[in-house]
């Protein structure tokens, strides 16, 4: 048996026992609206999503997290690469960018409700602008670390600043704006499901919100099933990704 | 010494300490280098060999003084002076061997074929014509080094500027290269600033020494002809002459700096 399948094994073990344990003391012990038995979440999540409803809260969270991923990764590292490459941009942009990192993006929910509206394009933005922070702050620290040496390198084979750029600077960034497209990824699914929890009438943010009015526990459990899921299918097809397109552009 | 090909004419250079006072590196540097010549600046550590080199290429500007390459002043990076570097940190670990070295041509726009054609004879040339698939992380530091000369001769340039490149690597590696230099420089007839700490590869590969006093604010001691034949063998009774008056030039400056080291202490 190969490493990784015995790995796997062992995992899926884990996960089995888990679930009978859980199983076990919700059932002998608790009231489903404490804890419902994973069995019941099963239940709940097959008629849930019998109602075709399911589907229509995840594809709008999906697509908000994608779009408003895609956009902020793009935003990122462009900024990013700005900001590492020329001086005037360090001095320009870094004191407010100190300032702004250390509020969390939802804290602009009011702010975006009011200047994008309750739409779609308010979502896009929030979760864009978690995003962005993420890959800006490593794109830069990717571009600040790179070695002398191959700047200069370049510079004294002929480089152009642009050539310089485009040939060095970029490859060298890119492993730092993978690593922080994955932290944003994670962080993009954080902020989505406030947002759908203060400012939205589906996806899965709203789901666990409106679980509670309505008092069916087991739907609030769907859904955090289903995130973690989506988040585990992500970071690992965005890893295989990585894997694929940039394994020549390591972490030095 | 006015009218040497690579000119340093009274070239003074400091690194600005904060408030306190600026920190001479370099002041009044003379130094004429000729079209063709191997010449080797050897010197104490911190005495600003390093930072004359980074000067010539275009790295650093100088703050007093003139620095010329055939008349002109030199005030940024060119091709006309490619640098090879001590460590192996500067080439590109995203490219193949081969990559790296046609990096250059690839910056001059050379097509792809002739590129290939040029990379593929400096591999040959420094020994590594079958390595040229593989990653610098996959190579020895001695195979990087060669890597970085080749990337370097590749361009064909008339100046080239050697920062201690043999430094890090074992005797035997250091002395198969130190010959390839010696062919390569009488093949090519280019014009090298070579640095190094290590007097016996200064006088296998110089034509002339010049060995600095140590710093703050340092400039050429001494200079010295080594009109030996080559190959140059260090078992020559005349290599050990040169070796032995070099040293004692040398030593006085070390000695110096320990003594200055030990005061501030």
């Amino acid at each position: 048996m190969s490493a990784t399948r015995k790995s796997f094994y062992r995992g899926a073990a884990c996960v089995v026992a888990f679930l009978v344990l859980w199983e076990a003391g919700a059932r002998l012990f608790l009231v489903p609206a404490v804890l419902p038995a994973p069995s019941q979440i099963a239940a709940e999540l097959v008629s849930y999503a019998a109602t075709g409803k399911l589907g229509y809260d995840l594809l709008m969270s999906g697509q908000r997290v994608l779009v408003g991923f895609a956009i902020g990764s793009l935003l990122g590292a462009t900024l990013g690469l700005l900001l590492g490459s020329f001086k005037a941009s360090q001095w320009l942009l870094e004191p407010p960018l100190q300032f702004f990192r250390f509020i969390p993006p939802i804290a602009w929910l009011t702010p975006v409700l009011i200047w994008f509206g309750i739409g779609e394009s308010g979502k896009y933005v929030l979760i864009a602008y978690t995003t962005t922070f993420m890959v800006m702050i490593n794109t830069y620290a990717g571009v600040v670390g790179i070695r002398q040496n191959q700047l200069r390198a370049a510079r004294c084979l002929g480089a152009t600043r642009w050539q310089a750029f485009r040939l060095v600077i970029i490859p060298t960034a890119l492993p730092h704006i993978l690593n922080g497209m994955q932290i944003g990824m994670a962080n993009s699914l954080q902020t989505l499901v406030v947002a759908e929890m203060l400012a939205a009438n589906e996806g899965l943010g709203f789901l666990i919100i409106n679980s509670r009015i309505s008092l069916s526990t087991e739907l609030a459990y769907v859904a955090i099933f289903l995130l973690g899921v989506i988040g585990f299918l992500a970071d690992s097809s965005f890893r295989a990704f990585a894997a694929r397109v940039a394994w020549k552009y390591k972490l030095a | 010494m006015a009218g040497s090909y690579i000119d340093f004419s009274q070239v003074d250079f400091r690194y600005d300490a904060g408030l306190g006072p600026p920190n001479w590196i370099l002041k009044g540097l003379d130094l004429g280098i000729e079209r063709g010549e191997f010449y080797v600046l050897l010197g104490p550590s911190g005495c600003g060999k390093t930072t004359a080199l980074n000067l010539l290429a275009g790295f650093e500007h100088v703050h007093g003084g003139s620095l010329t390459v055939g008349g002109r002043p030199v005030t940024a990076p060119g091709v006309d002076r490619v640098v090879i570097f001590q460590g192996d940190d500067s080439l590109y670990g995203w490219l193949t061997a081969q990559e790296n070295v046609e990096f250059g041509l690839k910056l001059a726009g050379v097509p792809a074929g002739e590129r290939r054609r040029k990379a593929q004879q400096q591999l040959d040339f420094v020994g590594l014509g079958k390595q040229g698939h593989k990653f610098p992380s996959q190579l020895s530091g001695g195979m990087k080094q060669r890597i970085q000369i080749a990337r370097a001769l590749v361009c064909e340039s008339p100046i080239l500027l050697m920062d201690e490149p043999f430094a890090a690597l074992d005797a035997q590696t250091r002395a198969i290269l130190q010959d390839e230099l010696t062919t390569i420089q009488q093949r090519t007839a280019s014009t090298v600033l070579f640095i190094t700490h290590d007097i016996g590869e200064a006088i296998i590969l110089a034509d002339r020494v010049g060995i600095m006093r140590s710093g703050p604010g340092s400039a050429l001691k001494e200079e010295i002809e080594i009109a030996l034949p080559r190959p140059r063998r260090r078992g020559d009774p005349a290599f050990g002459a040169l070796y032995d008056r070099i040293h004692a030039i040398l030593s006085e400056e070390v000695t110096r700096v320990l003594r200055r080291e030990q005061a501030s202490q």
